[in-house]
């Protein structure tokens, strides 16, 4: 149905038909990433994959795709129904869950990172591919995204010769007071 | 018109349903008495003519001559010419009136002196609190401070919550106004101060209204001078490129510029001994609220510096190529200093009284704090014709403005001239606009002034290499979103002798065929990488700083303002 999800589907367990599994798009009107996260992660049964998608109408929110996941989901208002069906037609979604998500916990290679999970590829803000062997941080909180049908994690150089994924669980707040 | 194309005219110096005074069609001896007080004023404040940062094709004719579209307004930059003295500042400073801040307004400006400022801005975040109380009570403060360290312009500003984007200081001249006006300001434009109920389509014309009120209570006398400048501008992705083209636009007397680098140039010290997070406390990703054509990168800092400057090619070098006067500053963003052992007041409640109780010693070192003290690390310097509010203003709005980081340097003089004219009073200075027909032969004069003494981490830096950059000027975009600027890359580099004191050269910039701006950078040589427009562009430009392990002594930058030269 849409690119990326068959695109992943390669990755995924076997017996696993993702590909042949509609998504559905849901937007709730979250402001902010992690809410969405939260709400995805609260889901049970949990999806096979779940991303989010940053939508700027009718407001900036976030919206969601999931495939798979509990039977029932809450209903779209109308005004945000366009963002759900945004979320659902896929492109650059932001994987919250994936196949072998589980797995990407501690520190792990390069390589193990690829030969575990759905992610296809590994690059390097402003540097490219990172050497197999490289040691990455996960700080137990991996978001790839499909770029181009393919699910990529961006990462940075950090202490101690390891990278680190681009997007950090607690980024410093803009301040306090507004 | 004649112009053969629609657009709005500015509100001064345009002809047409505008007051006398500022209509410069009439000449002085026509004007009334008042008026032509009210003019001379408003020239004086750098709102009239020449001196006021706007297009740089604002000059009759210039924008015929260079072969791109009219854009009205003062003529950007200034025509001034000569040397003038520099006064190193900081427009971005917190204190006890900041919710998340603590210092008194005489801690900061003492130790900001003290490390070498002549001027710095007060600037505490616009709030709820603020708006009703702080931005009152900060004031005495402020004023006790000017009389107590008259060596250092203390101004007061605030750190406008710009609707629908990043912050902005925002200040004005010392004046009996001076806090009705911010506080008018903070009361009717503060992000915080907006119904949740807008849209960003509203907030962006909030912000716009926010910038011309400035700018009205300027021309109404109300205070002598008043700035914008967007803090941290790519930190979060919020600013996007037309929001930033448009403060500028709604009036180009007051906003005039953006941090270059952001403060908090410590958060990445390397842990324990720091807190080990991301220079800059640049380490946020892509949200709802981000304009989405941003990449990754922005989101970083390269070298200390934002990306919108860090990037040759850029979005900064985008509104240069523009011919848009549009200036970069670095700053401390002070709240809460590295190995500083001060912690809030017992029985503060700062929603009450708009401030917290004065800083206590605790004895423990702050290892996990990301600032320093104003004036410890950064620098913007200002060029001024005199030591004073004014003129320091004069000096902003004219882009007479070079930064370092870490004392790289010890002084600069850069001006373009006419090749082979040596005289000391010639040469267009930063932020200037050089006209001269088309086919004269220009130069670029460039004096450093090694540093010879230790900064305030007790080395003495080394200057490795110095990179000119240059662009075409083609003129007004028709994309308001655009940030790239094809046609610029650093056109060459000159390696830095060890041991030298002083650098000097002349670079030939040739015979003046099409409009062109160009703009300096210089390094230690410690951090450096392709840019991210490719090596043709930019071979060794600043490097992305790693998280949790960027020690910002060891990675040293400076960056001038531009100089443009057209044909006339």
């Amino acid at each position: 149905m849409t690119i990326y999800r068959s695109e992943a589907a390669g990755a995924f367990p076997t017996g696993e038909t993702p590909a042949a599994r509609p998504a559905a798009g849901v937007s709730l009107g979250h402001r902010e990433l992690t809410e969405a996260d939260h709400w995805i992660l609260s889901l049970t049964p949990a999806p096979v994959l779940a991303c989010t998608h940053l939508v700027r109408e009718p407001f900036p929110h976030v919206a969601i795709s999931l495939v798979g996941g509990p039977a029932s989901l809450p209903a779209t208002e109308e005004p945000l129904q366009a963002a759900a069906d945004t979320a659902a037609a896929g492109g650059s979604g932001r994987a919250v869950l994936f196949p072998g998500v589980e797995k990407l916990v501690g520190t792990l290679t390069v390589a193990e990172v690829l030969a575990s999970s759905a992610i296809d590829e590994i690059t390097v803000l402003g540097a490219g591919a990172p050497d197999p062997g490289a040691f990455v941080e996960t700080g137990d909180f991996v978001r790839p995204q499909f770029r181009a049908g393919k699910l990529i994690l961006t990462t940075m150089p950090a202490a101690g010769d390891r990278l680190v994924p681009f997007e950090s669980r607690n980024p410093t707040p803009c301040c306090a007071t507004h | 018109m004649g112009h053969g194309h629609d657009h709005s005219h500015d509100e001064i110096g345009a002809g047409g349903d505008v007051p006398p005074a500022l209509d410069l069609s009439i000449p002085d001896s026509e004007l009334s008495p008042s008026d032509v007080s009210r003019r001379g004023f408003l020239r004086g404040a750098g709102l009239l003519g020449a001196g006021a940062a706007a297009s740089v094709f604002a000059a009759p004719g210039v924008a015929q001559a260079s072969g791109v579209a009219h854009t009205h307004g003062p003529a950007g930059g200034g025509t001034a010419k000569g040397g003038f003295q520099w006064l190193a500042g900081d427009h971005h400073i917190h204190t006890q009136y900041s919710s998340d801040a603590m210092y008194r307004v005489a801690d900061q400006a003492k130790r900001g002196h003290a490390y070498g400022l002549d001027w710095l801005v007060i600037t505490d975040h616009g709030s709820n609190a603020h708006a009703k109380i702080g931005v009152d009570k900060v004031n005495p403060d402020i004023l006790k401070t000017r009389s107590e360290i008259p060596g250092l312009l203390t101004f007061q500003g605030l750190e406008w919550n710009i609707p629908a984007a990043e912050h902005a200081t925002v200040f004005v001249h010392p004046g009996r106004n001076e806090v009705d006006v911010l506080k008018k300001f903070e009361q009717a434009y503060d992000g915080s101060q907006q119904p949740a109920t807008n849209t960003d389509a509203q907030n962006e014309a909030q912000a716009l209204a926010g910038i011309k009120f400035l700018g009205e209570q300027v021309r109404a006398r109300k205070v002598e001078g008043a700035l914008f400048f967007a803090n941290h501008p790519a930190r979060r992705g919020v600013d996007s490129p037309h929001e930033v083209r448009n403060w500028r636009d709604a009036d180009p007397t007051v906003a005039v510029g953006m941090e270059g680098a952001p403060g908090h140039q410590a958060a990445g010290i390397k842990a324990p001994n720091g807190r080990g997070g991301a220079r800059g406390y640049y380490d946020n990703n892509p949200s709802a609220a981000s304009f989405a054509g941003y990449p990754l990168e922005s989101y970083r800092t390269w070298g200390g510096f934002d990306w919108m400057t860090a990037t040759v090619g850029g979005l900064w070098d985008s509104l240069l190529a523009e011919g848009k006067a549009w200036w970069i500053t670095v700053n401390s963003d002070s709240h809460v200093v590295y190995l500083e052992g001060a912690d809030h007041g017992p029985g503060s409640d700062f929603e009450v009284n708009g401030k917290y109780n004065d800083p206590v010693y605790t004895g423990n070192l702050n290892t996990g704090a990301g600032d320093f003290w104003p004036g410890y690390y950064g620098r913007t310097n200002v060029g001024a014709s005199s030591f004073s509010y004014k003129a320091v203003m004069d000096g902003l709005r004219a882009g007479r403005v070079w930064v370092d980081h870490g004392r790289l340097i010890k002084a600069l003089d850069a001006r373009v001239r006419v090749a082979g004219d040596r005289r000391p009073a010639a040469g267009t200075p930063l932020g200037g606009v050089l006209s001269v027909k088309r086919g004269t032969s220009t130069e670029l004069t460039l004096d450093i002034d090694l540093q010879d003494v230790p900064n305030w981490a007790t080395f003495i830096p080394v200057l490795k290499r110095v990179d000119v950059i240059v662009g075409t000027v083609t003129g007004p975009v028709t994309d308001k979103d655009t940030f790239v600027a094809p046609n610029t890359k650093v056109v060459k580099s000159f390696e830095v002798s060890p041991g030298s004191k002083r650098v000097s050269v002349t670079y030939s910039l040739g015979r003046l065929d099409k409009p062109f701006y160009l703009r300096l950078r210089g390094t230690d040589g410690n951090r450096t990488q392709p840019g991210l427009m490719g090596a043709a562009v930019d071979p060794v430009g600043p490097k992305l700083d790693a998280i949790g392990d960027a020690d910002p002594w060891g990675d040293l930058w400076f960056y001038t303002n531009p100089i443009w030269v057209l044909p006339r």
